[in-house]
């Protein structure tokens, strides 16, 4: 029969499904195929040739066979240089957001207490590094920080020391590099909470007897708190994963899971090996976000 | 209240001033508040009311006078050191805090015994018929009930002074006016003295023992809600309790028991039942509530203190009608009567030529 009467599928219905239909597509283009790649990977072995893996399928006797290798996983688990790695990675990153943490609420809190034009350019300064490569950056500090570099030649010049203080190379050129490039990840969601915090809240805690530290304890702080932990989930995932810093910065003996990743990758080319790697640091650091979700969700107004 | 608390004031403020930069925000205010009473600061937006009541909570620094509260002067006194607490307008409950704890928040402050403050918490929610809502959150509140808490948080550590800012402005009509009664209650049975900042002389007349109408920064009168509304200083206070008709006009005539004002509105010289002790010919005003008149198509019996018009517009209210009436000069008058003062046989209609008089005794005249 023409002119059926199949259900009509309402515009909004259709509106929402094209809406949602293009991030669905760049994530399942973007993320789940290639996640599900590196999945695949670290359940092959490795051979020589190219790919540098074995395939999981394999035909015998005119039936496929799916061959999955748990090597990978094994010497993850075998090696402790892995182990490691990994654990020096997570202190690392702790360490620089703690850091952040604490340079970056009192910058936010200064920018969100400001009056509207100061605001403005405060938050610019803030935002106005990424104008500059990234690479870049890092470089200007190996500038600043090297023997023979700015920070060792103005202090050798003023007298305050007489040998170049060794820093570069170091944990703690590392640690400045991160939290450099790290910091507006930090202070710009604690900017954005703090910003809408109502200034009534204070002052009736003041009225009920708070000192003004007191009203940060008890007010401030604990409304601020979605703003911490978006700040610090941000800061924290991309410095565990942190490989560029460490490696021009950072000592030759810095051990970030970053790293020990490249040079499975490049190095030994043993492919399986890092994807291993990769999926088993994509895992541990999911956990975290989702249980980061789960808070907000239930803590949103109804 | 008794008589010997009732002489020596809980707050003596004196020639108090605040400027922000150019602007005098508040202007050369003196005042005491007495023991125990509602006291309400009544005015339109930007009168300084609310600077005032900031002033005496201690956000605000007076650029010139000072505040004694309970003899003891507040001069560098901070707000969480003050006997006084304060009830904000938009309320201002801690929205990480379940009702119990928001009413908690003063006396954790204070570093109460646990066993006291889970105990005086309750009494206080009971108070205010919060107890079966200590454990939400203020999200989860109507606007009534967080007025509520709003007030049990305040009041928890027995202030010797409340403040509420606009206490009732965030509630509907219904509920505005069954909680004025609620508060005059709650007042009542604790006995503490309140300020209350309002631009509602509706709110202000129910609530306040008395009432200081702010303009500009300064204290126009202050008065019970009867005094102000009867005996209104100045036009600002005459218009802005109530409404009410002014014709402006000159004194022929000031005896001790009577007064004449000519007003050019009116057909014939409005007589007075009262001396007004203000110099010949001076410029005054005549107020004339519009309650006060009468309305009527016959003519009146006096011959005095009356004028003919001719119906504009009629405003049925329910309980009672409003009448705008021109006059013959073409001024507009203003006339409120009862419905159930209508006559059945009268029916006054648009375009019906009618006659206003009014007594002697209802005329207030105004030098200001």
């Amino acid at each position: 029969m023409s002119g059926g009467s199949s259900a009509p599928v309402g515009p909004t219905r259709r509106g929402r499904a094209a809406v949602i239909a293009v991030p669905s597509l760049w994530l399942l283009l973007f993320f789940v195929l290639p996640f599900l790649i590196v999945l695949k990977i670290s359940f092959a072995d490795t051979r020589l040739g190219q790919p540098p893996y074995t395939s999981l399928l394999e035909w015998q006797s005119g039936l496929p066979h799916l061959v999955l290798h748990a090597r990978s996983y094994l010497r993850l688990l075998g090696d402790s240089l892995y182990l490691a790695a990994l654990l020096s990675s997570l202190r690392v990153a702790a360490v620089s957001t703690l850091l952040c943490l604490a340079l970056g609420y009192p910058m936010a809190y200064t920018i969100a207490r400001a009056d509207a034009g100061r605001r403005n350019l405060l938050l610019m300064l803030v935002v106005l590094p990424f104008w500059t490569s990234f690479l870049l950056r890092v470089y200007a500090w190996i500038g600043l920080l090297r023997n023979n570099g700015l920070i060792n030649n103005v202090l050798l010049a003023f007298g305050i020391i007489h040998e170049p203080i060794v820093m570069l190379q170091t944990d703690f050129a590392m640690y400045v590099g991160i939290v450099y490039s790290y910091l507006p990840f930090m202070v710009l969601p604690l900017y954005a909470n703090l910003e809408k915090h109502d200034v009534a809240l204070l002052e009736a805690a003041t009225d009920l007897g708070s000192r003004p530290w007191q009203a940060f304890l008890r007010v401030t702080l604990p409304l601020s708190r979605p703003g911490i932990i978006a700040g610090c989930v941000l800061v924290f995932v991309p410095a565990v994963g942190e490989f560029v810093i460490p490696r021009l910065l950072g000592g030759a003996d810095s051990l970030m899971i970053g790293r020990v990743l490249w040079d499975e990758f490049f190095s030994n080319r043993d492919w399986p090996v890092a994807s291993a790697v990769a999926i088993v640091l994509l895992l541990l650091l999911v956990a975290p976000i989702l249980l980061f979700q789960r808070s907000q969700t239930a803590r949103a107004p109804t | 209240m008794n008589q010997r608390a009732a002489a020596e004031p809980l707050i003596r403020i004196e020639r108090l001033a605040k400027r922000f930069g150019d602007f005098t925000a508040v202007d050369d205010v003196s005042l005491d508040i007495h023991r125990g009473e509602i006291f309400c600061l009544l005015g339109g937006s930007g009168c300084g009311k609310t600077t005032l009541l900031r002033m005496l909570a201690g956000f605000e620094t007076p650029s010139a006078g000072r505040i004694l509260i309970d003899g003891a002067d507040m001069a560098g006194v901070p707000p969480y050191a003050r006997p006084v607490n304060m009830m904000f307008q938009s309320y201002a409950l801690f929205p990480h805090l379940s009702v119990e704890q928001n009413v908690a928040f003063g006396l954790r402050q204070e570093g109460c015994p646990r066993a006291q403050i889970t105990e005086r918490v309750a009494a206080m929610l009971d108070l205010v018929e919060m107890r079966d809502r200590a454990r939400h959150r203020p999200h989860q509140l109507s606007g009534g009930q967080k007025q509520r808490v709003a007030l049990a948080r305040a009041l928890i550590k027995r202030p010797k002074l409340l403040l509420l800012d606009e206490p009732l402005a965030a509630l509907d009509r219904k509920l505005r006016e069954q909680t004025q009664f609620e508060l005059l209650n709650i007042q009542q049975r604790l006995g503490v003295t309140f300020v209350v900042v309002t631009h509602d002389q509706q709110e202000a007349m129910t609530l306040a023992t008395r009432i200081g109408v702010m303009n500009r920064g300064r204290i126009v009168q202050v008065g019970s809600a009867h005094e102000l509304y009867e005996f209104p200083a100045t036009r600002f206070v005459a218009d802005f309790i109530g409404s009410v008709n002014l014709f402006a006009g000159k004194l022929l005539a000031d005896e001790p028991d009577h007064a004449l004002v000519a007003a050019a509105d009116l057909p014939a010289p409005v007589y007075v039942g009262h001396g007004i002790d203000a110099a010949p010919d001076a410029a005054v005003w005549v107020a004339l509530r519009p309650e006060k008149l009468h309305i009527g198509v016959d003519e009146p019996p006096v011959a005095r203190n009356r004028a003919a018009g001719v119906i504009g517009n009629i405003g049925y209210l329910g309980d009672a009608s409003v009448y705008l009436v021109r006059l013959e000069g073409g001024r507009m008058v203003r006339v409120t009567r009862p419905n159930s003062q209508r006559r059945p046989d009268e029916n006054l209609r648009v375009n019906d030529r009618v006659w206003l008089h009014w007594h002697e005794s209802s005329c207030v005249v105004l030098t200001q």
